[in-house]
């Protein structure tokens, strides 16, 4: 059988004899000094691993990750590897697993020397059984694979959105794979503590082991399609979509049903899909190329392609919009009371002028990225956000003009006023957005 | 084996493309030359369905590459004009993983980089490190790594660039071994006088479109290039020759003038007498065969809008 070629391609490089030599000698030496410290496979050398590994594969396996297709791209091999005919999947885990191989070769390591602690000492309160070992070596491993595939994932989307040139820092994708992993380690000691999701009692690391794959899994996909998208392969949003309704019903397992609204389980599985679709939908505004060639692409297949190949071309934060719209006419139809799920009052027509607003919002986006001169786009359109959202309403409020304010915050519980106003801003901003990119059009093809 | 019909293509706040339309036959080697931004290099990308145009269709050995992008990619080879090599692994491991990237299995795959290294004129440099070669080594081994799974058609980008002199010499006559062995080739390239060593026809490229597409055997027939040199140039002769018609200038050097004209010898000859008549201090009359470089030239200037 032969080994996915970028993988072996990453293994000469990155585990030559030197590396599988050095890394060893490295960690004994520090345990060692552990040892010497706090005694022979004692709690010192267990928590030394357990911070050894946070290191190797956390910290420096998101480094790595979070350069892997921005280093091909940098040093000009990111096209002769699109030239080849390694499929998305195996170019995806060549890369994720390659490209941090000689990190989870030390991490492993730790893992064994931590196994061996645990077995040896009471580190963590109690001997720990096998098992035990055994789902906090999952853990570990997990919270790794996380931090990695994050940072790979937002490297990817920097790669997709701006930074074809590779010009751009991958310090973003590294300190959120860390963040998510620091969440997460902590779990890796262990703990009696359960955990109650969809009114059913779960062991804690049990339950974090399954998050941890939920989460992987969906970050390992999100990669998967990038990289489709990089190799030339159309994606439809079918598994987007599936992603946006897959998200809140792991949410809604949290959230208790409100008996006091009279809301049941769909009520409030509706209710959530609604506020993470609504705040994906401006990640997805801001990561995803906003150029007029996109649109004009999908203006193309509109008028001379055909169902499929619209659907090849739609912006995710397109398809979450329109996920909203339905969600919207569900919660209308259900009639859910007014209330959202902090439990606030919240008018009815709220729920249709956020709605507004978010389409009032992407066409700021869309305005100034469709301008001859679209550097810092999205920071000017988040400066204006912040101005109609933060400081026009507070203008309004301290001249005691409430009514005015509500027409620039969509949570207000002025509810005509803020649907009729983002109608009004809505319709204002996508004219303008249109006319830009049309202007732009014809002068192109002039 | 190549065919390109209606592509356009557009960055944003450009068309790079317009309405382009192309064809290649099998072992034709085309050159596809232009000035800076005329698109070449858009177009070529295109063609390995490395980008995605607007419009179009693209056929490259009967593969509809807009529809089946990564199809093509077992047909073709693309080397860019600023590429890069995995400096720490050996030539050989470069091509055994570009070898396997393309399918290639594990048997065949020694064979393959054997093959390819032996047609590049790498065989002695398998174990050397990539980042240790010269230039114009990497350029073989990088021109080794796009032919390794034996492709139908080979698209290079500038590949000539700063190569030393033997070195272009010997990439010419590797193209013409290519070719020689079925491949079909497009290269991009600023260097005229070299392309004009392999390439059987020229596609000149400016502002996004292909204003000349010819075969170069067809290209001396109709007017040659007439060499006249003065004792001092005072630029009056320049502004003569542009007033007649029937005469292209295409470059003053010094006191050196270059123009297309006529390949009859007595119309050379009347046009001789005419220029001495007025008193002009030739001092050489020379004609000569039409260069790509002036084929080139000749049609940028008639392009030139009028002043």
């Amino acid at each position: 059988m032969r080994l996915n070629p970028e993988f072996q391609r990453n293994i000469w490089l990155e585990l030559t004899p030197h590396r599988l030599l050095g890394m060893p000698i490295v960690l004994g030496a520090i345990f060692l000094i552990a040892h010497l410290v706090t005694g022979l496979f004692s709690e010192g050398t267990a928590s030394t691993a357990v911070f050894l590994f946070f290191i190797l594969t956390v910290i420096w396996g998101s480094k790595l990750s979070s350069e892997a297709i921005r280093s091909e791209i940098r040093d000009k091999t990111w096209d002769s590897q699109r030239m080849t005919t390694i499929g998305p999947w195996s170019m995806s885990w060549g890369k994720l697993l390659g490209s941090t191989i000689f990190t989870w070769y030390g991490g492993l390591l730790c893992i064994a020397v931590l196994t061996v602690s645990s077995s040896n000492t009471s580190a963590f309160g109690s001997y720990l059984s096998v098992p035990d070992n055994l789902q906090r070596a999952c853990i570990l491993v997990l919270t790794g694979l996380l931090a990695q595939s994050t940072a790979l994932y937002m490297d990817m989307v920097r790669t997709a959105g701006r930074g074809q040139t590779g010009g751009y820092s991958s310090t973003p994708g590294m300190l959120l794979g860390i963040i998510l992993a620091l969440i997460f380690i902590q779990y890796a000691i262990p703990s009696e503590s359960t955990i109650e999701w969809f009114g059913q009692i779960y062991n804690q690391a049990s339950f974090i082991i399954f998050t941890l794959v939920f989460f992987s899994g969906w970050a390992v996909i999100g990669i998967y399609r990038l990289m489709r998208r990089e190799l030339q392969v159309a994606n439809t949003p079918i598994v987007w979509l599936l992603f946006l309704i897959i998200l809140p019903g792991f949410i809604n397992g949290f959230i208790e049903e409100s008996s006091a609204y009279g809301m049941e389980r769909l009520d409030t599985y509706l209710l959530t899909i609604y506020f993470t679709t609504g705040l994906i939908i401006y990640f997805t505004i801001l990561a995803e190329p906003k150029d007029p060639v996109t649109f004009r692409r999908l203006a193309f297949q509109m008028r001379h392609g055909g169902g499929k190949k619209i659907l090849h071309h739609m912006p995710g934060w397109l398809s979450g919009l329109l996920l909203l719209g339905l969600v919207i006419i569900a919660i209308h139809i259900r009639d859910i009371p007014a209330v959202n799920l902090l439990s606030e009052p919240f008018i009815y027509p709220g729920f249709f002028a956020v709605f507004l607003f978010i389409i009032r919002d992407i066409c700021i986006f869309l305005f100034f990225n469709f301008s001859s001169r679209p550097k810092r786009a999205d920071t000017v359109s988040l400066i204006y956000l912040f101005l109609l959202y933060m400081i026009i309403p507070l203008i309004f409020s301290l001249l005691e003009a409430e009514q005015l304010s509500a027409a620039f915050t969509p949570w207000n519980t002025q509810g005509s006023i803020t649907v009729i106003s983002g109608l009004i801003q809505s319709g204002v901003m996508a004219y303008l957005a249109y006319r830009r990119w049309n202007t732009l059009s014809i002068s192109i093809q002039a | 084996m190549i065919e390109v019909k209606n592509l356009f293509f557009e960055y944003p706040g450009k068309l790079a493309l317009r309405d382009v339309s192309l064809k290649a036959r099998k072992s034709e080697i085309t050159a596809l030359t232009g000035p800076n931004g005329a698109g070449k290099t858009t177009l070529l990308r295109s063609l390995a369905a490395l980008e995605q145009p607007i419009s179009g269709s693209i056929r490259v050995a009967g593969i509809d590459i807009i529809a089946q992008p990564r199809l093509c990619h077992e047909k073709v080879g693309y080397l860019a004009d600023f590429f890069g090599l995995y400096g720490d692994l050996t030539v050989e491991q470069c091509l055994l993983y570009m070898a396997h990237s393309h399918g290639i299995t594990e048997d065949a795959g020694p064979d393959a980089v054997k093959r390819a290294a032996a047609r590049l004129h790498i065989e002695d440099r398998l174990k050397q490190r990539a980042g240790t070669l010269s230039r114009g080594l990497s350029q073989r081994l990088a021109i080794a790594q796009a032919i390794i799974h034996e492709p139908a058609v080979l698209m290079l980008d500038e590949p000539a660039s700063g190569l030393d002199p033997e070195a272009r010499s010997q990439l010419s006559a590797m193209f013409r071994e290519l070719s020689a062995q079925g491949i079909t080739l497009i290269v991009s390239s600023h260097i005229l006088a070299e392309l004009e060593e392999y390439c059987t026809s020229m596609v000149i490229m400016n502002n996004g479109e292909i204003t000349e597409h010819r075969h170069i055997d067809t290209m001396p027939d109709q007017q040659c290039i007439i060499d006249i040199s003065l004792s001092h140039n005072d630029g009056s002769l320049a502004v003569f020759l542009e007033a007649r018609p029937d005469i292209s200038l295409l470059k003053t050097e010094g006191a050196t003038l270059s123009f297309a004209f006529s390949p009859e010898r007595a119309q050379q000859a009347r046009l001789l007498e005419t220029i001495v008549s007025h008193q002009f201090p030739v001092c050489r009359f020379a004609e000569r065969k039409a260069s790509l470089q002036d084929a080139y030239l000749s049609r940028f200037k008639t392009q030139e809008p009028a002043t």
